[in-house]
């Protein structure tokens, strides 16, 4: 009779240790789903179509002012080595360097790959100033996002457009064609030369 | 003893088991914890957290775009000033042809650590990894803020434009690729890309839709067209949002 009452008091133990367990690990999975603490957002209120008529009249809306002073050429140089770097090619040859507006330099980089689209870029940073600098080289763009399955993009020609006061690399161009940067103004030669 | 009894036994032996096998069995990881991605020039070692919306091709399947609307949570980038980057992103692509568009917000790659950018990419159809171009806002993004980002074609004629909003206004159109682009496309993704030999960190929330119709409108990533699934690298996750369809997740790196 006691050993029977203790098999059901180990059993009745058991059951209950293993619920509770049970119980823990649900409610820890629980609390890791729903470790994100923003809402849920929304698809847009307004229809494809809307968007694309409202959008071409709309400023952008985080625009930063240029202020402070202009980068030297010696730092534009380090910045366009670090990006060269970051592409797998530590010694790019023939690096030259223009100024211009930004838009101008963006619209160089759409009409080297061909892109003839109108509206292009229009309100980005238009009236900005920035150095266009191109360089040539072995170049594969591992710290760009590319689709999944798909390679890095790779090219003999970099062109790199950073903002004249801060240096942030606004525009980035890959290929095998020069960009005509003499089109912007004055070139100058940073570095390296065929 | 009763049958009564026994049977009673019977039950309490057989829960108790049952519950002791599911209690102190240990729940698997559903992820290795280590970051395995890294930057290399020989190939795209990346990592992704997406949701992937394959669809068989025109004309049975295809579409005009899609839309993200994203929440980053968190980000940060250790390996920043070595190169290393992580995006919160839609890309708009094709089974049968090699040329993109994407956008969204990108944080490291010789910025900052922690700052966040919107930003626009393209490969044209001709470039096969050449001619890629890419735009990047000096302005930046706040965590937790959400931003809309929309790829789209409306009128089939081959120029992909890129418009960005924040909580559904200030619309405007950031860009517009009209070079070797098809007129339709049949594949969409949308989520986190790591580039990066250092194990970043980023959370964030996705809504997704696709647009097609006459007039053109937002569909849900599951419904008509149902192909819609994760894809997780190690160290990523991503989750579908209780309750709604696969396009609306969460991911975040570690898991």
């Amino acid at each position: 009779m006691f050993q029977k009452r203790y098999l059901r008091g180990l059993l009745l133990i058991g059951a209950v240790a293993g619920i509770v367990m049970t119980s823990l690990q649900i409610a820890g999975a629980s609390a890791t789903s729903s470790s994100n603490t923003s809402p849920l957002p929304t698809i847009p209120s307004q229809s494809p179509s809307e968007i694309q008529a409202v959008a071409k009249e709309m400023p952008p809306n985080n625009e930063v002012p240029q202020s402070g002073p202009e980068l030297s050429l010696s730092q534009v140089q380090q910045i366009a080595l670090k990006y060269a770097k970051f592409a797998n090619e530590p010694n790019p040859d023939d690096m030259k360097v223009a100024q211009g507006l930004f838009v101008n330099e963006w619209n160089l980089v759409q009409k080297t790959v061909g892109n003839t689209s109108s509206g292009v870029s229009n309100e980005l940073g238009a009236a900005n100033s920035a150095f266009f600098v191109v360089m040539h080289g072995s170049f594969t763009l591992s710290d760009v996002p590319v689709p999944p399955g798909r390679k890095s993009p790779t090219g003999t020609v970099m062109g790199l457009i950073l903002d004249a006061h801060t240096g942030f690399p606004e525009g980035r161009y890959l290929g095998t064609t020069t960009p005509n940067i003499e089109s912007l103004g004055s070139v100058v030669q940073l570095g390296g030369s065929h | 003893m009763t049958i009564c009894k026994r049977i009673a036994l019977c039950v309490l032996l057989s829960s108790a088991l049952t519950a002791m096998i599911i209690g102190f069995t240990p729940v698997a990881p559903a992820k290795a914890a280590t970051w395995k991605c890294y930057r290399s020039a020989e190939e795209n070692h990346h990592c992704y957290a997406l949701t992937e919306w394959d669809m068989v091709g025109c004309p049975k399947e295809c579409i005009q775009g899609g839309v993200a609307n994203i929440v980053t949570e968190s980000m940060d980038v250790p390996g920043w000033e070595s190169g290393d980057f992580v995006t919160n992103e839609l890309w708009v692509s094709s089974h049968t042809w090699p040329g993109w568009v994407e956008s969204g917000q990108i944080a490291g790659d010789g910025m900052s650590c922690c700052e966040i950018h919107r930003f626009e990419a393209a490969e044209p159809n001709y470039g096969k990894g050449k001619d890629f171009t890419m735009y990047i806002q000096p302005g930046t993004v706040k965590l937790k803020e959400a931003h809309d980002y929309v790829i789209q074609d409306l009128e089939y004629n081959g120029i992909w434009r890129v418009y960005w909003g924040q909580e559904n206004t200030d619309w405007y159109e950031a860009g517009a690729y009209n070079h070797e682009y098809s007129s339709s496309n049949d594949e969409l993704e949308a989520g986190l890309e790591g580039g990066a030999n250092t194990q970043p960190y980023n959370s964030g929330v996705q809504a997704l839709a696709g647009v097609w119709g006459e007039p053109p409108s937002w569909h849900p990533w599951e419904g008509a067209y149902s192909k819609a699934k994760f894809s997780e690298s190690p160290a990523t996750c991503i989750e579908q949002w209780p309750g709604s369809w696969i396009g609306n997740a969460f991911y975040h790196t570690p898991c």
